[in-house]
């Protein structure tokens, strides 16, 4: 009787261990989970952004900040890209400008994609060719920040204005080349005054354009 | 009139005492193998584990602020930022220091460590400082005509400046 009784106790305890066994296990894989789970590369994210960071506001790549320059980011190699953002360094990227592969190193597949929305410009050069005389006015229709203006030898224009401020003046009246730099923020009305010319205007404006730059990196 | 029961002559009283050192024996044994199993295994490679991923975000959360710090298009500049580092990792006391434009994390435990470039503008001319885990860590960025300087560094080594 107190045998079975002993036994019974003995019994219990092995099924207690047991559980406690078991519950031990479990948490030890339900930690294991947790782990893999956190488990990822920072590095990638990091340098996905950086590439972005670094690509719209590095002089060599930009007009000005967030702005791409769109000849200068077209050129660009891979190894400009490490010289850019150490980061990426042997690692896949891919850089894409408004669905545009630009670059690619690699075969990103997974891995970390970053995006921001940038303005890509170009510079374009709109030549004009025109007679004026004292009082004329000529509105550029884009805005810009660089204006070259080239008068013919017989000229009699002794004041240039730009939106009522004189930028060039010369009494015995202009004669050759001149840049000028107007603000970016307004629109130019350039107006002459003096006398008679024939000038060739020429604006650099930017053509701006919106563009999703998306940085891929992989491993 | 019963006999008077005599310890001598009885053995019963012995069988649970027999069970219940058995039952304590088997208690500490199992207590024993369980603790050995998880501090000698299990917990020590968590740790290691979950130290080596905090040691990457740290590395990585730090090189961020530090590259934050450098103003754009500035080099006339002078600011202190301060920088969030975890206290310890793996419980332990560690180090970052900047060795050649790479931050490096320095920890006594082997299975911990860390590096990452710096992605920073030309015009910083140089980066470079240390800082320990135990200090209350400052980025200092000054510069002059020449570039910008970057210089990692603690709060009580600026005397308080902001």
């Amino acid at each position: 009787m107190t045998a079975a009784r002993a036994q019974t106790n003995l019994l219990s305890l092995a099924v207690a261990l047991t559980a406690l066994v078991s519950a031990t296990t479990l948490g030890l894989v339900v930690a294991d989970g947790a782990l893999a789970g956190a488990d990822r590369d920072p590095g990638e994210r990091r340098a996905a952004s950086a590439v972005a960071e670094r690509l719209v506001s590095a002089e060599a790549t930009t007009v000005r900040q967030n702005v791409l320059d769109r000849s200068a980011v077209s050129g660009l190699s891979v190894a400009d890209l490490d010289a850019l953002a150490a980061p990426v360094a042997n690692r896949s990227v891919r850089v894409r400008i408004a669905g545009e592969t630009l670059l690619e190193r690699g075969d990103p597949t997974g891995g970390a994609t970053v995006e921001r929305v940038v303005l890509v410009a170009e510079r374009t050069t709109r030549s004009r060719s025109l007679a004026v005389g004292d009082g004329a006015e000529l509105t550029l229709p884009r805005r810009t920040d660089r204006v070259e203006l080239t008068f013919g030898s017989e000229s009699g224009v002794e004041t240039v204005r730009i939106n009522d401020r004189i930028v060039l003046h010369d009494p015995g009246g202009l004669t050759g080349r001149f840049v000028v730099q107007p603000s970016r923020y307004e629109t130019t009305t350039l107006s002459f005054a003096g006398g008679t010319a024939r000038v060739v205007v020429e604006s650099t404006p930017l053509r701006a354009e919106k563009a999703t730059l998306r940085v891929t990196v992989d491993g | 009139m019963s006999r008077t029961p005599s310890l001598q002559g009885d053995e019963r009283a012995l069988t649970p005492a027999v069970g219940k050192a058995l039952e304590i024996g088997l208690v500490v044994l199992f207590i024993g193998a369980l603790t050995t199993a998880l501090y000698g295994g299990a917990v020590p490679d968590y740790r290691d584990a979950v130290g080596a991923e905090v040691g990457d975000r740290a590395v990585i959360a730090a090189a961020e602020r530090i590259e934050n710090a450098v103003p754009p298009g500035a080099t006339q500049v002078r600011s202190v930022h301060a920088v969030d580092l975890p206290r310890s990792i793996r419980g332990e006391n560690y180090g970052l220091r900047v060795e050649n434009r790479t931050l490096v994390l320095r920890h006594p435990s082997p299975a911990v460590g860390a590096e990452t470039r710096l992605a920073l503008p030309d015009r910083v001319e140089a980066v470079e400082g240390e800082w320990r885990s135990s200090d209350e860590a400052v980025v200092l960025v000054s510069g002059d005509t020449e570039g910008v300087r970057v210089e990692l560094t603690g709060r009580k080594e600026l005397g308080g400046e902001r």
